[in-house]
């Protein structure tokens, strides 16, 4: 008898490890409204559920995500930094002299100077990638996933499948590095609940945000995760680059919503990120067909 | 000789310019008019469920016969996929010839009659149902 109640117990317990293999650790912590603080792992996004009638960009309202920009208490421009800012053309936010934009005078003004298709210059219209803050704000529509191994954190954007990786085995960010890269290079340690990511050497000709507020290459990153609850995951972003801002820049805060499985499935029985790459066939195709006509070049004949 | 040179450059030049594309993955700027959203009903010519947008082909036809072909701009697969508009449900509810009903913005640059390019805010099937997903916006207000 007491060897068929240990069996059971074995058993019992062998389904539920089972079960929390299947779904994962995150997302059984949220069945069970318990949570490792320190994990981050799973499919975190910026866009309320959806289901299936809703409207898209977003779904069910989730204000707590924050918006799609990287901040609105922008902090003065050195000489040099409102020079490269004014020479930025961004196709987001209010159009520029519009109604809408003199309703709003209370926004920041790289929110109020959209202009027109041709009159545009976003580096990424041509494949170039995103940086850093720009495809981790991008999650206000498309997932990223957190992998968290022993010596590193990789997160991975489903937006233009980008990836970059956190060190977390110790090592020092590179005084001066040489080869800069898109998603500059990062490590990251633990602050209590708090996990906090320092990065260098980024390329200049990114964007902080689709508004197209820039930064150098000077730019240093620091990124600070907290876990607030099972599904919920806050980032505060400070940006200091004294080449361009006067002043550090501090994100406004965004809270990522732990996606589920169900959400996460591409095809049967199949959750996962999708293959959204940017593929310069694929972009002159579209602008061929939608975007320069629509930004005033001629439409060929069909 | 030089202002064969002038020439051979500028049309260099022209030839480079005419094959960038006018950027993608960004706003829209003012290219569609959104406070004057149209109503029409339509005929399905194609749909491409493709990045890096969702692209559907249409005809509609004014009170004279007279047909315009339009080229619209939808969401991403993104989207569609999460809320459960697969490829198959999707091109299968919109398949050439279908009938529909699409509420689009168009573009506010004038183009040759008979062609237009829109974005596509919202359609409905012949039983007024909503296909896909309804793009905010929609109505007008932004």
């Amino acid at each position: 008898m007491k060897i068929q109640i240990a069996l059971s117990m074995f058993l019992l317990g062998a389904l539920m490890s089972g079960c929390q293999r299947e779904t994962g650790p995150a997302a059984s912590a949220k069945n069970s409204g318990q949570f490792d603080p320190h994990d981050l792992s799973g499919m975190w996004a910026r866009f309320g559920t959806r289901d299936g009638r809703g409207v898209n960009q977003g779904g069910a309202p989730f204000p707590e995500a924050g918006d799609t920009g990287f901040g609105r208490d922008v902090p003065p421009f050195t000489p040099e930094g409102q020079k490269v800012f004014d020479a930025i053309k961004p196709g987001n936010g209010r159009v520029l002299g519009s109604a809408d934009a003199a309703a709003h005078p209370d926004e920041p003004i790289g929110r109020r100077r959209a202009v027109a298709e041709k009159f545009q210059n976003d580096p990424t219209g041509q494949c170039t990638p995103s940086g850093l803050t720009r495809i981790i704000l991008a999650t206000y529509f498309a997932p990223m996933e957190i992998i968290q191994a022993k010596d590193k954190v990789i997160e991975h954007f489903e937006w233009t499948t980008d990836q970059r990786t956190i060190f977390t085995d110790g090592r020092q960010l590179p005084k001066e590095p040489q080869l800069l890269r898109w998603n500059g290079f990062s490590v990251g340690h633990w602050e209590g609940d708090t996990f906090i990511v320092n990065s260098n050497g980024f390329q200049e000709n990114t964007w902080l945000d689709q508004f197209g507020y820039p930064h150098s290459d000077q730019m240093q990153l620091e990124e600070r995760y907290r876990r607030l609850s099972p599904d919920r995951l806050e980032l505060i972003m400070t940006v200091t680059d004294p080449k361009v801002y006067t002043k550090p820049f501090v994100s406004q805060k965004k809270v990522f919503r732990l996606l589920s499985r169900e959400e996460t499935t591409i095809e049967e029985g199949w959750n996962d990120l999708l293959d959204n790459r940017c593929v310069p066939s694929e972009e002159f195709f579209f602008n061929d067909k939608i975007r320069n006509p629509a930004g005033g070049k001629v439409l060929a004949a069909r | 000789m030089t202002m064969n040179k002038v020439m051979i450059g500028l049309t260099i030049v022209g030839v480079l310019m005419s094959s960038l594309p006018v950027f993608a993955h960004h706003g829209r700027g003012d290219a569609y008019d959104t406070k004057n959203p149209l109503t029409l009903k339509a005929t399905v010519t194609q749909l491409l469920y493709v990045n890096p947008h969702v692209q559907l082909y249409f005809d509609t036809k004014d009170g004279h016969g007279k047909v315009t072909h339009w080229n619209g701009e939808m969401t991403d697969i993104g989207q569609l996929v999460r809320a459960g508009w697969t490829k198959k449900r999707f091109t299968d509810a919109l398949k050439p010839g279908t009938p529909v009903t699409v509420t689009i913005q168009k573009s506010k640059t004038p183009l040759p009659p008979g062609q237009g390019v829109a974005v596509v805010m919202k359609i409905e099937d012949e039983k007024g149902e909503v296909v896909g997903l309804v793009r905010r916006g929609a109505g007008g207000q932004e």
